[in-house]
């Protein structure tokens, strides 16, 4: 059985909320296959995506029809599947991005230590 | 990196996911869980401990876990399920009547040489006797359909366990009066033949009640899923 910590815990919950816009986020600027993304992210800083939760959220961006696959031909191997943004995805995307700045100021306000008064 | 795909293909097997979107899948981790190997990332951490899960959400997330009617395994899990409370019943009708059985627990009665063992059990035991039987038959059925369907991975599994719970009284009252009908077209024989079709109508009309419960219970479980799909 896997075990997580409570802290690790939290940031996987945190993760799950977000990780469908970030992955819209990068393939933005290029289609990218389900490892690439993985890279992209890693590479932003968000290290903690292994676990392949990648691969369900990329389902249900692809069910919602934000992101759609394609093959492309891979070096020596059979073709991979790759994932490019669809229009509907980019509004998504952009609808997304302003939801989580108006949550994170909210939370920031919530969190950000406050003088108590005596 | 085999063991993975091998085991990700047992579960989609086991969920019902078509072969062609099995095959898509593991060629898309296969390919992936290359390039992280060739990067020095081990198959374990990437895909995680849990393959299970992360093989169910992936195939549910798609859309391709659906669920199953399944109505026979689960009639017949439900009646495999009530083999113990059966047999502790045919032990109340038989075996308590038996003359193993009043040599160890009966009382004598008569004297001299006509001394015999007999065990009288009042109907009140008894009753509490079948009611006991049918109480294990019972709850055998709803552990027996819960490890077939938990086996499965089924995602109705709940939702039929909660049909079941609540309409196998009525099955087995159903099965009880389909026998009793049955047996006295025969007039009651207890010859084995009748004894024995006596218990098939008995059990075809349990199992046929869970599998009707089972199609109520997948039935609504499609109705919500297209609701929630359409909203």
């Amino acid at each position: 059985m896997h075990c997580m910590s409570p802290v690790s815990e939290r940031s996987s919950q945190l993760l799950r909320g977000v990780l469908d816009v970030c992955l819209l986020a990068v393939l933005v600027d290029e289609p990218a296959y389900g490892y690439e993304m993985t890279r992209r992210l890693a590479a932003r800083g968000l290290d903690v995506v292994g676990e392949g939760s990648i691969y369900p959220a990329l389902g249900r961006l692809e069910r919602g029809g934000l992101v759609e696959p394609f093959e492309q031909p891979s070096d020596g191997g059979p073709p991979r599947k790759y994932y490019r943004v669809t229009p509907r995805g980019l509004s998504a995307l952009g609808r997304w991005r302003q939801e989580w700045n108006e949550m994170r100021s909210a939370i920031d306000a919530v969190l950000s230590p406050k003088e108590v008064k005596p | 990196m085999k063991e993975v795909l091998a085991a990700c293909r047992r579960i989609w097997r086991r969920l019902g996911v078509r072969r062609a979107d099995a095959s898509s899948m593991a060629a898309e981790l296969e390919a992936d869980l290359r390039a992280a190997e060739d990067d020095g990332t081990s198959v374990g951490a990437y895909v995680g401990g849990d393959l299970r899960s992360f093989a169910l959400e992936w195939a549910s997330a798609r859309g391709l876990v659906r669920a199953r009617l399944a109505l026979g395994s689960t009639a017949l899990a439900s009646v495999l399920g009530t083999i113990p409370g059966a047999f502790f019943a045919l032990f109340v009708a038989y075996g308590m009547s038996s003359e193993a059985f009043a040599e160890i627990f009966g009382k004598p009665e008569g004297t001299g040489d006509a001394t015999v063992m007999v065990f009288n059990p009042s109907l009140w035991l008894l009753g509490c006797l079948y009611v006991l039987g049918a109480v294990i038959a019972y709850i055998g059925a709803l552990a027996a359909v819960s490890a077939w369907l938990s086996w499965r991975l089924d995602p109705t599994r709940r939702r039929t366990l909660r049909y079941l719970a609540l309409g196998l009284p009525f099955g087995t009252a159903a099965a009880v009066f389909s026998t009793i009908a049955f047996a006295s077209t025969e007039d009651f024989s207890t010859q084995s033949s009748v004894v024995l079709a006596d218990a098939a109508v008995a059990l075809t009309v349990f199992g046929v009640s869970a599998a009707v419960l089972r199609l109520a219970a997948v039935r609504q479980e499609r109705l919500a899923l297209s609701l929630a799909e359409s909203l």
